[in-house]
């Protein structure tokens, strides 16, 4: 073999997906937004050609079937064009969020566009001036809940130079993803692969060096709670040794921060804290920024902040002056977590009032079934009008903050 | 700390009125009705939290005259402060004033700390007016019992404000019964939302099954398309053919005229053919005879100039004899003579030279008379000049005046002088005057000028040279005085000037007839050689340059006047040759044209050209004309021939569109026309269904078009991600919110669970004591607005249904209870009772007057009655009592 195959990997594009937990009400933040997978999607084409990659693969989820949108299929159907154009042959194994027995808006793919088969393991040899260079083994998602080990099914062919499977799997049954064709990573480690493409976790990351499985993660973060670096991977194999470096393609970065507002005193503190807490996000992005802070510690700001519409006026006054920043950042949501300047523990032993308070609500949060039933009584009504699973609230945080709140008033200020 | 006195600077019918001082324990103030004991009460309430408005439902006790004003005056240890307030704006200002010990401006906040204006006037500052009211404010929002636990545990706002306060604030998020704004709006602006991204997706589920109709749609458009064009081509096909066919028959028409027309103008021109032939001699000879015409104007100039050649030779024959007469020479030698400019030149040269040597012959012999009339003059002069010396002016006369000068010179050599030279000025000046005459002669080559100069010189030279050999001295006769030296001097210098102006004039008149002289030879010389060329060149002898000139110029015009009139000869010899040639010519043309026989005059030569060049035009135009009407039939019988295949082939083209749509037998353009129309009409309706056909599949590419690009999908999943983070900002705020509110609320359950009974205990022994046990039980309801008592059949009552004694009996049980549990709050505040035990009967007066002895231990209390009874009872039974009386006012 001569020059050494060099292919880009990436995963999890989700075109078009549903951006949740964020309350963009900037008509430019809402525009980036919408338009950001497919900005990526178009970082990614031209990365493929930049690097001159032989090939790209795509470990599922190329869009979200769900959302039944045209206009991704048509922006992958012109993003292959261009690839096609290039020369570079594009792989891609169906996931969980575009099964192959989904929605489909019946548009035809450029002939570079090879779609790994959903009821075996497909090889497809890849040539490069008539010489067989490398094959890729893949299998595509039949159906959204794959349950079944579709990692048991790869085998290296006798002959494969190099062997490179492509699969969309929650290997490990890690949390917070679907467990979809579970797997572990000794059941990769069998196929005699030298390189897995993996899909369905958000977050990149190496699994693997022996063999290498590396799960690219989405070109760009769907939610604020995918921060950090977000992009897809260069791999090279060259005689055998694999080298797999990330590209950062994200268009637009997310991210958290924590703002200790324990020396703060006033509401100006505040204020050029949450400033500096958006340089710091800033600082470390290369794309316009989503970022999300709460306010935390206890501060001799929490009773202020607790007046209505106070934490609002703060908050706008930043988005305004961080929307001003170059690239700009969008303060998507401010959270008030700061405790009162209230000394817990001495009050818990007073036989008063506030003692009763605080050790009611310790005995709550001790008691978790206890803790749940009071909220949920007080959430019943509100849950049932809503109606969103997805509005479960968290006993703990709501007791504690409950109880901060109660003291909060009760002490008026006086006490702490 | 304790109140020592009340003083009411004007309060009702107080003025200037002191109460005090009070014990630490109890007082009991007894006094008359109108003695002030009410107003006491009321004004330590206002003093401690201000004085009512008029509007306010409290007694206003306004004093007789100015404002309503007083003071309370505390004691702890050994400080004393007074807590004063005069009636104003907002209950009227306050303020603290020290009397003793250490200043404590914040005694008046710490009085009133955690006991409200309403919870003190119910439990701390009372009447019988106030009894009931402890239970009549109980659960409402101005709970006294739940403000004074509140104040109990050290907060400023009572569990229960706070409770209601979180609970309204929930409200604002949800409310499980009622309807709230915010999240019911949230929740509605989402349903919106979701609707319209289901009908998005709807959009999107429908974009394969639009491609496949999209695909229909084309396939029915390109066979519109296809029909629409065949339809087209049809109409188009038989348009065309009507309209050849109508062309042609319009054609068949037209050529038939114009054939008619083409052969009756054929026949024309056959005749006019016939009758034009033109003289066929006369158009042989039209070359020779256009050649006559072109030179008969040459002829005619050429015979003008004939005769005018003949009258010039006369007149120059003429100008030669006149001219050969005025040279005065025989014709024969005056035209020998070769009178070429170079002889003429020679003569006049000769002339002005001769006039040149005249004049300057004449001009030096006039000059060398006047010399020598100078000349004579100065010798005439000489002899007077020499006589005083005594010498004569001969020949040595020079020799002798140097003699005499030396004479004399000898003579003044004793005083001064010696020899004095002398010089020849005039000797010096024509020498060099000779000299440039001489050196210019040479260099111009004028020779007169030369000689003279060269004579010039020679004669300044001898005189310089006389001059120099003349000066030698001569003796004098002896002079014998220096007078007489001196004149004899005088008369030296005389005599020597007048000989040297004879001698120079002498000079001078001797060169200038020596000049003279050779100018008239030299004038002689030069005429003699003049004559001598002129004889050579046959001009008579003795002829003067001046007629030497005029005879020149003589030779020359008649040789002018020989040449004009040879040439004028040969010019009238041409002349009439090429006359005579032009008149044979014509001769010959007109006798072989014209008929005209002989020979031909010259004069008669222009009237026989014009003729022959008349009857060639006329010959030439009839020859045209025959020409003309020979082509005009040729292209006739062309143009017939044309025209008749024209006509052919138009016949055949008609026939050949009737035959194409199937009309050979009977065919008309009546039937074409039909077709035509039926063409059109299917043309039209194809045009039609493409129109509609292509404007449905327009309509749903620019559907599937916008599905492609537009983001309003995304732009939706955007808007429901804010309203739903809005909405669980929402519930956020109103699970914390109204846990909160559940969280004091329980807290407050536990509180009066647990810590009530304390209150209502000690109540219930004091209401035990009151009631003689008549009543053993009091219950105070979690969440009720009613207090119950048992009575020893444990039979449980309400305080509604007990008797007003009985009723105030509880009421006071209660707020000694209450107090007895409030330790710390308000530590300052006085208990005042206004006559409370007034309705008890003895038995529970005395019960009541030991509970409120009991309480004096704990805290102070200062008891009004009217009634000395009391008074005395209480002193029975708190013997360390204070007792103060009050008069009436």
């Amino acid at each position: 073999m001569g020059r050494p195959v060099r292919f880009i990997h990436a995963a999890d594009l989700h075109l078009d997906a549903p951006f949740g937990g964020i309350d963009a009400q900037d008509a430019r933040v809402r525009d980036a937004l919408a338009a950001s997978t497919y900005r990526a999607l178009d970082a990614l084409v031209a990365a493929c050609i930049e690097r001159g990659a032989d090939f790209l693969v795509i470990s599922g989820d190329l869009y979200n079937q769900a959302e039944r949108r045209v206009r991704s299929q048509l922006a992958f159907a012109k993003a292959a064009a261009t690839l096609d154009h290039a020369g570079i042959p594009v792989f891609v194994v169906h996931g969980n969020h575009d099964p192959s027995s989904g929605w489909s808006a019946g548009i035809a793919m450029p002939e570079n566009v090879h779609v790994f088969a959903d009821d075996r393991v497909e090889r497809i040899p890849f040539e490069r001036d008539g010489e067989l260079v490398c094959a890729l083994y893949g299998r595509s998602y039949r159906r959204a809940a794959e349950t079944t080990n579709l990692a048991s099914g790869f085998k290296r062919e006798i002959g494969d130079t190099v062997a490179i499977g492509v699969l969309h799997t929650n290997v490990g049954g890690r949390p917070g993803y679907d467990d979809y064709a579970p797997c572990t990573l000794d059941d990769l480690r069998t196929c005699g692969m030298d390189y897995w493409a993996l899909g369905h976790i958000h977050k990149p990351e190496v699994l693997s060096q022996a063999p290498f499985a590396v799960y690219a993660g989405c070109p760009q973060g769907l939610d604020p709670t995918q921060s950090g670096p977000r992009g897809c991977f260069e791999v090279t194999i060259d005689g055998g040794i694999v080298e797999a470096a990330f590209l950062p393609l994200a268009v637009i970065e997310w991210r958290y921060a924590e703002v200790d507002l324990s020396s703060a005193s006033r509401l100006d503190d505040v204020r050029d804290a949450i400033a500096a807490a958006v340089d710091a996000a800033l600082a470390e992005a290369t794309a316009p920024v989503v970022v999300r802070l709460d306010l935390t510690g206890r501060s001799d700001t929490h009773e202020s902040l607790q007046v209505a519409g106070a934490l609002a006026a703060l908050v706008d006054d930043a988005r305004e002056e961080a929307l001003g920043l170059e690239p700009w950042v969008w303060i998507d949501r401010v959270r008030d977590r700061t405790r009162p300047a209230i000394d817990l523990d001495s009050l818990r032993v007073a036989e008063d009032f506030t003692g009763d308070v605080i050790r009611l609500a310790d005995d709550l949060l001790g008691d978790t079934e206890e803790g749940a039933a009071f909220v949920g009584e007080v959430a019943a009504a509100l849950l049932d009008r809503v109606g969103d699973p997805g509005l479960v609230p968290d006993v703990a945080d709501i007791l504690t903050r409950a109880r901060d709140l109660a003291l909060d008033r009760l002490l008026g200020g006086d006490a702490r | 700390m304790r109140l020592r006195r009340i003083e009411a600077e004007a309060f009702g019918a107080l003025s200037s009125r002191t109460l005090g001082d009070l014990g630490d324990g109890l007082t009991v103030v007894l006094g008359p009705n109108e003695a002030g004991k009410s107003s006491f009460t009321a004004l330590t309430r206002y003093v401690l939290y201000g004085f009512p408005t008029a509007r306010e439902k409290e007694p206003q006790y306004t004093p007789a005259s100015g404002r309503r004003a007083g003071r309370l005056v505390f004691e702890e240890g050994d400080g004393r402060w007074v807590i004063e307030r005069t009636e104003g704006p907002h209950g009227g200002p306050v303020s603290v004033r020290t009397l003793a010990g250490g200043a404590r401006s914040g005694l008046h906040s710490e009085i009133t700390a955690g006991v409200s204006p309403l919870a003190y006037k119910v439990v701390f500052g009372f009447g019988l007016d106030e009894m009931s009211a402890i239970e009549a404010q109980r659960g409402s929002g101005d709970d006294i019992i739940a403000k004074l636990y509140a104040a109990s545990a050290g907060l400023r706002t009572s569990p229960q404000d706070v409770r209601a306060q979180l609970e309204k604030e929930a409200e604002e998020y949800f409310a499980p019964r009622g309807r709230s704004k915010r999240v019911n709006e949230l929740l509605s602006e989402l349903r919106d939302i979701r609707a319209e991204i289901r009908a998005v997706r709807d959009e999107g589920a429908a974009f394969a099954e639009d491609r496949e109709r999209l695909s229909a749609l084309d396939e029915r458009l390109n066979a519109a398309q296809e029909t629409r064009a065949a339809k087209r081509s049809a109409h188009a096909v038989l348009a065309s053919a009507v309209s050849s066919y109508e062309e042609r028959i319009a054609q068949l028409e037209e050529r038939e005229r114009e054939l008619a027309e083409l052969r009756r103008q054929l026949k024309s021109a056959e005749e006019a053919l016939e009758r034009g032939v033109p003289d066929a001699t006369l158009l042989d000879s039209a070359a020779e005879i256009d050649a006559i015409v072109g030179d008969a104007s040459a002829f005619t100039q050429n015979l003008a100039a004939l005769r005018e050649a003949i009258a010039e030779l006369s007149t120059a024959e003429r100008a030669l004899d006149a001219a050969l007469a005025e040279t005065g020479l025989p014709p024969e030698r005056a035209l020998s003579i070769d009178a070429g400019p170079e002889l003429l030149v020679a003569v006049e040269e000769a002339r002005d030279d001769l006039r040149h040597l005249e004049a300057d012959r004449d001009a030096r012999v006039r000059e060398a008379d006047r010399l020598a009339g100078v000349a004579a003059k100065a010798e005439t002069a000489l002899p007077a000049a020499f006589e005083s010396l005594g010498i004569s002016p001969g020949p040595d006369a020079d020799r002798a005046l140097d003699a005499v000068a030396s004479e004399l010179d000898a003579v003044e050599s004793a005083d001064s002088g010696g020899p004095r030279s002398r010089v020849d000025v005039p000797a010096i000046f024509i020498l060099i005057a000779g000299v440039a005459s001489l050196v210019a002669g040479l260099i111009l080559s004028e020779m007169v000028a030369a000689i003279i100069g060269g004579i010039s010189v020679i004669a300044g030279a001898f005189f310089v040279a006389r001059a120099f050999l003349g000066n030698r001295p001569r003796a004098i006769a002896p002079i014998a005085t220096t007078a007489d030296t001196f004149r004899a001097r005088r008369a030296l210098d005389a005599a020597r000037s007048a000989w040297r102006i004879a001698e120079e004039a002498r000079g001078a008149a001797d060169i200038a007839a020596a000049d003279a002289v050779l100018a008239t030879d030299t004038y002689t010389t030069r005429q003699a050689l003049f004559a001598k060329r002129m004889a050579e060149a046959g001009f008579p002898s003795g002829t003067t340059p001046a007629a030497a000139a005029q005879i020149i110029t003589r030779v020359r015009d008649a040789r002018r006047a020989s040449g004009e009139v040879q040439s004028k000869r040969e010019t009238l010899a041409a002349l009439q040759s090429r006359v005579d040639a032009f008149a044979a010519r014509v001769g010959s043309i007109a006798a072989a044209t014209l008929g005209v026989s002989g020979a031909v005059d010259p004069d008669a030569v222009p009237g026989l050209v014009g003729r022959l060049k008349d009857a060639l035009a006329g010959a030439r135009e009839a020859g045209i004309r025959h020409t003309q009407h020979d082509d005009a039939v040729r292209d006739l019988v062309s143009r017939i021939k044309a025209a008749e295949e024209r006509h052919a082939r138009s016949k055949d083209e008609a026939r050949a569109i009737l035959v194409e749509r199937g009309l050979e037998e009977g065919g008309s353009l009546g039937l074409l026309r039909e077709q035509l129309a039926l063409a059109e009409a299917e043309s039209r309706d194809a045009d039609a269904i493409y129109d509609e056909v292509a404007a449905e599949r327009s309509r749903l590419q620019g559907t599937l078009d916008t599905l492609g690009v537009e983001d309003r999908g995304a732009q939706l999943r955007l808007s429901e991600s804010s309203v739903r983070e809005r909405l669980a900002d929402a519930v956020d705020r109103y699970l914390v919110t109204a846990t909160a509110a559940r969280l004091v609320g329980k807290a407050q359950e536990r509180y009066e669970r647990e810590r009530q009974p304390e209150v209502v205990k000690r109540a219930e022994e004091i209401f035990r004591t009151l009631t003689g046990e008549r009543y053993v039980g009091l219950s105070v309801p979690l969440g009720s607005n009613r207090l119950e008592v048992f009575d020893e059949r444990s039979a449980a009552k309400t305080s509604m249904e007990l008797s007003r004694g009985t009723a105030e009996a509880l009421y006071l049980a209660l707020r000694l209870g209450l107090v007895s549990q409030l330790e710390d709050v308000g530590p300052g505040l006085p208990i005042l009772m206004d006559d409370v035990l007034v309705n008890l009967d003895p038995e529970r007066r005395r019960g009541a007057a030991v509970a409120v002895a009991d309480l004096a231990r704990e805290r102070q209390i200062v008891l009004f009655t009217c009634h000395p009874d009391t008074a005395e009872l209480l002193g029975q039974i708190a013997p360390d009592r204070t007792e103060i009386t009050l008069d009436r006012c």
